[in-house]
């Protein structure tokens, strides 16, 4: 199948006391829910992490929509704030309310829409059958609805890609099948210029929307192909 | 810039401590001060010390222990070009708002009533003493989790400041040449707390073994 990349990465690595991520190629096709399959343990969180610039101690290149190499994405505010992320651990300060939240959203970026992150909101059933509650702290909140705010911010923007970390596993099953569609929608909108990364250790979770696959084991890539290659 | 930093704290943590607060300890000073008078000196260095530890322990609910290795956080704020930006200016705008706070909780009580310990100076380098307190010891306390290694790890602060307030009421140094170190070692206290800041971010970026 033909197809552009909106992410490749060349002799990735990154090393921790006994772990090494080597990934000699590596490649995003534009306009597809990719899928990075992995146990625990496989380096999706590293990899994630290094795509998403949440870190920038790594060895390689990764060059971003054929042009951006990582400085050039870190510094050119229309390439930036073109890609979410939502992640495990320390994403919002525990003391921030949604409130809070929605407001950085607002200084922070540009293509943040407020009225779609509260429709968002209750959409992913944030407050259950209640109101939008901008005073709800997010550590009480829930990991699955952690998540859920996590995902609403990133979907109230208007971006190319999203690199989701582990966005179904805290999630009910019902949750699960509205993320799938939520995503659905964000590539069907995006007519060939969205994409989808996201990271899952339980495969059937996101089967449904997954189109192409990479899998890891011990911090390298395994397999990789469109699904129904795969499957073949 | 108060939005940006009122923000990134919160607004409940920002409307307490720099709001809520001041008001009400400059309430309950001028009225002391209306009805009583003066304080004798004794006691209120035992209120400086009181309100040095709570002005170390406001960051125990504000940033927390960002500076901890691996522990900075708002990774959310990391995924746009402005993010950490915001960050700094939310830092600086924190050691302003100190200095400003001490000092209006210090000073106004006495100004509004006229009234004052004896020496007008004295009261300056008790406001002075307070704002570097609370400036310099949070580059320390952002590393930690628990309570009470928060104020155990800013007690030296908290001496050398009362310490400066005894000799000064005591008149065992002159309050002028103090008043005036102390302004530069504030001024030095928000420029370090910003260079230590960006470090730290810098550091956020990268896992540390």
């Amino acid at each position: 199948m033909n197809y552009t990349t909106v992410v490749k990465g060349q002799n990735l690595i990154k090393e921790y006391k006994n772990f090494k991520l080597d990934i000699p190629e590596f490649e995003i096709p534009q306009g597809f829910a990719t899928a990075l399959i992995g146990e625990n343990g496989a380096g999706k969180t590293t990899l994630l992490n290094m795509l998403s610039g949440i870190r920038l101690d790594f060895k390689g290149d990764i060059t971003y929509f054929d042009k951006y190499s990582v400085n050039e994405k870190e510094l050119n505010p229309e390439v930036k704030n073109s890609i979410g992320y939502t992640g495990p651990g320390k994403y919002f300060l525990p003391t921030w309310t949604v409130g809070d939240i929605e407001t950085i959203s607002e200084l922070i970026f540009d293509n943040f829409d407020k009225d779609r992150f509260r429709e968002l909101c209750n959409r992913l059933a944030l407050f259950g059958d209640h109101d939008f509650d901008p005073k709800k702290k997010n550590s009480d909140l829930s990991d699955g609805t952690k998540m859920k705010l996590m995902l609403a911010t990133v979907l109230a923007r208007d971006t190319k890609l999203l690199i989701l970390d582990e966005p179904a596993s805290p999630l009910d099953p019902l949750m699960r099948d509205v993320l799938n569609s939520m995503i659905g929608d964000y590539i069907n909108n995006g007519e060939g210029n969205h994409t989808v990364f996201f990271s899952t250790h339980n495969v059937a979770d996101m089967e449904s929307i997954t189109d192409y696959a990479i899998i890891m084991e011990h911090g390298k890539i395994v397999e990789k192909g469109f699904v129904d290659e795969l499957k073949e | 810039m108060i939005k940006i930093h009122k923000a990134v704290v919160g607004s409940r943590y920002f409307n307490i401590t720099n709001v809520l607060v001041p008001l009400v300890f400059v309430i309950i000073g001028t009225i002391y001060r209306f009805f009583i008078g003066g304080v004798y000196p004794e006691i209120f260095v035992f209120i400086q010390a009181w309100l040095m530890i709570y002005e170390i322990s406001t960051e125990y609910f504000g940033y927390g222990a960002i500076y901890r290795k691996n522990n900075f956080g708002m990774e959310y704020l990391k995924t746009s070009i402005n993010g950490m930006d915001l960050v700094k200016k939310s830092m600086l705008s924190d050691s302003i708002l100190r200095i400003i706070r001490t000092i209006a909780y210090t000073l106004l009580p006495g100004i509004l009533v006229s009234r004052s310990v004896d020496d007008p100076a004295v009261i300056v380098v008790f406001a002075l003493a307070l704002a570097n307190v609370s400036v310099w010891s949070v580059s320390f306390t952002r590393f930690v989790t628990m309570y009470g290694f928060l104020v155990m790890i800013s007690s030296p602060f908290l001496i050398v400041g009362l310490i400066i307030d005894v000799l000064c009421i005591n008149k065992f140094i002159n309050a002028m040449p103090v008043i005036i170190a102390l302004i530069l070692l504030l001024a030095g206290g928000v420029i370090f707390t910003q260079i230590f800041a960006s470090k730290k971010i810098k550091e956020s970026y990268k896992d540390l073994m």
